[in-house]
């Protein structure tokens, strides 16, 4: 049985609905504890950054007019109605020329798209033909599908920002990608602080299991087994991890300690899942439940784009949901990846063609081209539009206002216009409420802003006090001046 | 020139006036010069001293290249010539399983059917540890539904069997970490498996004993322990369970099989005869050929085939599925042969087609089947005019002779060509015109004198597959105008020279030393699987690159690497330094 979008819950409808499944919600609970806490002076209680790769169409994104009185583009068009809560910094973010030093050639071997630098503010790692080495020596093909795109060191900002305000939540973030990895190029971009990158959830039902610890089609009734095996295997690898480190070389000491660390992060959340489960925990009864996305992600679905639309619709519905239970206070979602080839990156057959973005991004000015990477991108921006819609559709803990109101989205990407790589005019905007942090409804035309600092802004937004980030060239120590009321 | 054609030049210089004019943000590399290449930057620091090994063994060095980038070096000067008087080897550290080898280990050792688990990536954060938690679970599942095909004993009809227990936890969990158990261990396992069985039955506990073992670093982690006694610096070889591991991984894609953990029991990989013929035994084996498609895969950038999209007319999936078939089989049907050599690589013009390559390509004969096919007449000359290959490495609707120079340079040549500076304003490749042929375009494009400091090479190497289109059809005409594939190469290696044809270039490859010296480098990067570019590893390289110069044997080849000092040895860390 499927739960319509935005039913309201109660533990009844939820264990009538899910069976079990509706045991091992975890976290709700957490929710009036979480919805008597009251933030002090402006600050964002959740973000949730949207990652685009290949550019936009540059001639189709910057709005006319004034600072505060402006006509939004087409590709921003489906964010019309949320004006007042837009703070738009171009076109001249990373400047107008090519910058040179920042990851345009992210590897030795091949230009690249450079995903990773985007929230991290850091270059990359020492590569030589196929293979590249992380600073702890692990090597790995410089391949997305068979590599580990780690870096020196992270962390990425929303990682930096999670780690501060998680608090109570349940997950430090979550992370959504549609069709989030593929082609030939790095397209992580959460890292943890050792340059771990996260892996993104990258289909419906991998994203509700580990929401939600369950399908949401079984019915077997909560035990112990579950708990019990967990406990078991869990003391059997720690004896393991513990009985093998002191026996390896600095270095691999390093590598499991990260691996041990990542474990351990997984096994406290599913325990405290299964204990939930067992012990009943109490839910909160304004809590929705999103509807499953009804179409599979599969091997066929990422060439043909069949899932797509389904699955960003579902996506935006889980952050939603993740934000009104408690669940996090950080998202993350990426639509496709960078590059690829003339096959890379999303689909979107709905418009009426089969072309993915990477290919129409390299567009050469054909006329044609440009219009589907119109296209393709304002579909995006609808996206990030709905996001907001729902956002808006759900009251504040606090009795005033909506989540959208206490939400801060960053709305970014690594190219200015895909066709050459354009590492400057960089389409990056900030969306939402920001809980009055910013001062919204703006087109600031800010001379060569800084990515970096706006990064710093946006952990200032949410309390989070940086006073520098990123590596070398791509460093700040400031936030961008100008965006506060 | 016609005066259609000519006017189409115009409008291209039109197009892309200001193409190419080396414009460069601040901090850009230098272009290299010289014949070494230059070292890799170091990460987000400033350009520093550098070395690399080139193909053969040669030790150069350069200056490194931009900061962030390894870009480009100043080209450097040779080094005193190498001391391989003493062994040498580069240090190993731990490396995750890629999903193949996991899935192939727990294929053989439980015999579950099919591909038992995908989506396996080698990052491990707590999402990818919780997705692979899981996985474990679900194929320790499988593993006990077919109990009976894989157990050391027979399993208790009901209630346990403390015998059999221990049976399955001393060979399984030795099978699983590919060596024997250390006490600790056994007891930890049965402890596991004691709970399993007090929480339901003895499947239960055989169920929850696979879920840990699946999990443990000791299965995904390929483990290289340093002597307690070790210090560092020393030149130490693999134990004889590390090395057997690795050998199996290298050549098989998969776990060492018993005679391999045997013949590591009885300190045989010691003995160089003994070790030879377990080497000579996995070439035989079938399960050599998961290996041959994993360093082929590798080797051709095969990992994104299953993208490839052109715009031809009734190039479809079917089509490319196929292709991806017939190429790997174009590599791994060589090695039916006894002594298979590197000539029947870049040589003959068969090719293994199926109905569906034959009705696309235009090739008579009839069947699903794959069978070997000539595509004479069509300039054809082995793996690199593949028709797979020519496809990978073009754009939807022309071919791209940039990615093919560079694969050819890079892979085949192991000429380190640098990418373009950072910073450099990059046009886009010009579209296709009627008229004007695909080599004239590039030629346009990268006619500045900042470009042709690599591009001279580049297009050079890549015209000489102009006779192949965008799906990799032979051609003798581009929009109109005949193609030409000749040029010259000028890169210090044994192919270079002017050639008339590409033809007359692609021949020369099957006897050179330089293709075979970096054929070789290319299976040390593989077995390896990490960078060779440390001088510890350039004796090997060296070594290889002269017994392979010579024979051309490819199987000896894998014999050769796997004997190798740099595959059987490790420079020592020692404990916790």
């Amino acid at each position: 049985m499927k739960l319509s979008a935005h039913q309201k819950l109660t533990r009844r409808a939820l264990v009538k609905s899910l069976g079990s499944a509706a045991f091992l919600l975890p976290g709700l609970e957490l929710f009036e504890r979480s919805a008597r806490a009251q933030t002090v002076g402006k600050v964002s209680k959740f973000i949730v950054f949207c990652y685009t790769p290949d550019g936009v169409n540059q001639n189709q994104f910057w709005p006319t007019g004034t600072t505060t009185s402006f006509t939004l583009s087409p590709i921003l068009k489906p964010l019309e109605k949320y004006k007042d809560k837009m703070l738009i910094l171009g076109p001249q973010m990373n400047g107008t020329t090519l910058v040179a030093n920042t990851g345009l050639t992210y590897f030795a071997a091949t230009a690249q798209h450079q995903a990773p630098v985007t929230l991290t503010a850091r270059a990359g790692h020492t590569c030589s033909g196929q293979f590249c080495v992380g600073t702890l020596g692990i090597p790995y093909l410089s391949n997305q599908t068979t590599a580990v795109n780690k870096l020196d060191a992270g962390p990425s900002i929303d990682q930096l920002i999670a780690k501060n305000v998680t608090k109570d939540s349940s997950f430090s973030s979550l992370n959504f990608g549609m069709h989030p990895v593929g082609g030939d190029t790095p397209s992580d971009i959460n890292y943890l602080d050792d340059g771990t990158p996260l892996k993104r959830l990258s289909s419906a039902d991998e994203a509700w299991k580990h929401m939600f610890g369950a399908t949401g089609t079984t019915t077997t009734t909560p035990s112990m087994a579950p708990l019990n095996k967990l406990n078991a295997v869990t003391n059997y690898l720690h004896a393991r991890f513990g009985e093998l480190r002191p026996a390896l070389s600095a270095a691999d000491q390093r590598t499991l300690d990260s691996h041990l660390t990542a474990m351990t992060v997984y096994e406290t959340r599913v325990q405290k899942r299964l204990r939930d489960a067992l012990n009943g925990q109490p839910t909160n009864p304004s809590c929705t439940m999103p509807t499953r996305a009804p179409v599979a992600t599969d091997q066929t679905s990422v060439s043909t784009g069949a899932d797509t639309q389904a699955l960003s619709s579902f996506y935006m519905d889980m952050i939603a949901t993740a934000f009104q239970c408690n669940l996090t206070k950080v998202a993350s979602v990426t639509f496709g990846y960078p590059g690829g080839g003339d096959a890379g990156g999303l689909r979107m057959p709905w418009l009426g063609f089969n072309d993915p973005l990477h290919f129409v991004s390299h567009h050469g000015n054909d006329s044609t081209k440009l219009s589907k990477y119109t296209q393709m991108t304002t579909w995006i921006g609808g996206q990030v539009a709905g996001l907001m819609d729902r956002l808006a559709a759900i009251p504040s803990a606090t009795g005033t206002g909506t989540i959208l109101d206490e939400t801060t989205i960053y709305w970014f990407n690594r190219h200015g216009d895909g066709n050459a790589h354009a590492n400057f005019a960089l389409p990056n905007i900030i969306l939402g409420g920001t809980g009055g942090y910013f001062k919204m409804g703006r087109w600031l035309q800010l001379p060569k802003t800084n990515p970096t600092s706006v990064l710093i802004s946006l952990a200032n937004a949410m309390g989070v006090s940086v006073s520098t980030f990123g590596e070398q060239g791509l460093a700040a120590s400031s936030p961008l001046a100008g965006l506060t009321g | 020139m016609s005066r259609t054609s000519l006017k189409w030049m115009g409008a291209l210089l039109l197009w892309f006036a200001g193409a190419c004019q080396g414009q460069i943000g601040p901090g850009a590399g230098a272009s290299g010069s010289g014949a070494g290449p230059g070292g890799s930057g170091s990460p987000g620091g400033s350009a520093g001293p550098g070395a690399a090994v080139g193909s053969g063994g040669q030790i150069v060095s350069g200056s490194g290249g931009a900061a962030n980038t390894g870009g480009p070096g100043t080209g450097g000067s040779a080094l005193p010539p190498l001391d391989c008087s003493q062994p040498r080897a580069s240090t190993t550290r731990l490396r995750v399983l890629t999903e193949s080898q996991y899935i192939n280990s727990v294929l053989d050792i439980f015999q579950i059917s099919g591909s038992p688990a995908t989506g396996l990536g080698p990052s491990l954060d707590d999402v990818s540890l919780e997705q692979r938690a899981d996985v474990a679970a679900s194929l320790a599942t499988q593993a006990v539904a077919n109990l009976a095909k894989w157990a050391p004993c027979t399993p208790p009809a009901s209630g346990s069997s403390a015998t059999c227990e221990q049976q399955i936890i001393d060979k399984i969990g030795a099978k699983v970490y590919r060596r024997p158990l250390s006490t600790m261990e056994r007891t930890d396992l049965k402890t596991l498996f004691d709970a399993g069985i007090k929480e339901k039955d003895f499947n239960t506990g055989v169920e929850w004993f696979l879920t840990a073992l699946l999990q443990s670093p000791e299965f995904v982690y390929e483990v290289v322990r340093p002597a307690a006694s070790e210090n560092a610096g020393e030149v130490r070889p693999l134990d004889g369970y590390e090395y057997a591991s690795r050998l199996a991984y290298f050549i098989w894609d998969g776990p060492p099989d018993d005679m391999l953990t045997t013949a590591a029991a009885n300190n045989d990989f010691a003995d160089a005869a003994k070790r030879d013929a377990q080497i000579a035994r996995l070439l035989q084996d079938a399960r050599f050929s998961r290996g041959l498609a994993q360093f082929y895969t590798r080797w051709l950038n095969l990992h994104a085939f299953g993208e490839l999209a052109r715009n031809a007319t009734g190039f479809d999936q079917n089509v490319v599925n196929a292709l991806s078939t017939s190429l790997l089989m174009s590599a791994t049907q060589l090695y039916a042969s006894a002594s298979p050599n590197i000539r029947g690589l870049f040589s003959g013009d068969s090719y293994y087609l199926n109905d569906v390559l034959r009705k696309f390509y235009g090739v008579s004969g009839t069947g699903t089947a794959f069978t070997a096919v000539s595509m004479s007449g069509q300039s054809r000359r082995g793996i690199l005019t593949h028709p797979a290959m020519m496809a990978i490495m073009a754009r939807p609707d022309q071919s791209y002779p940039i990615g093919r120079g560079l694969f050819l340079l890079r892979n085949v040549l192991c000429k380190l060509v640098a990418p373009p500076p950072d910073g450099l304003v990059i046009p886009p490749f010009p579209p296709v015109m009627t008229g004007v042929s695909t080599r004239e375009r590039l030629e346009m494009i990268t006619a500045a004198p900042l470009c042709q400091a690599c591009h001279a090479t580049i297009n050079g190497a890549g015209f000489a597959f102009e006779s192949f289109d965008e799906v990799g059809r032979f051609r003798t005409t581009d929009q109109g105008k005949p193609v030409n594939t000749s040029s010259s190469l000028a890169i210090g290696k044994d192919v270079d020279g002017a050639f008339a044809t590409g033809d007359a270039l692609l021949a020369k490859l099957a006897d050179s030393k330089d293709v075979r010296a970096c054929f070789a480098e290319a299976y040390l990067d593989f077995a390896l699987s990490k960078p060779v570019t440390d001088q510890a590893d350039a004796c090997s390289i060296q070594s290889l690159g002269t017994a392979f110069g010579a024979s051309g044997d490819l199987k000896q080849l894998v014999s050769l690497v796997a004997g190798s000092d740099s595959f059987r040895l490790r420079l020592a860390e020692g404990v916790g330094q």
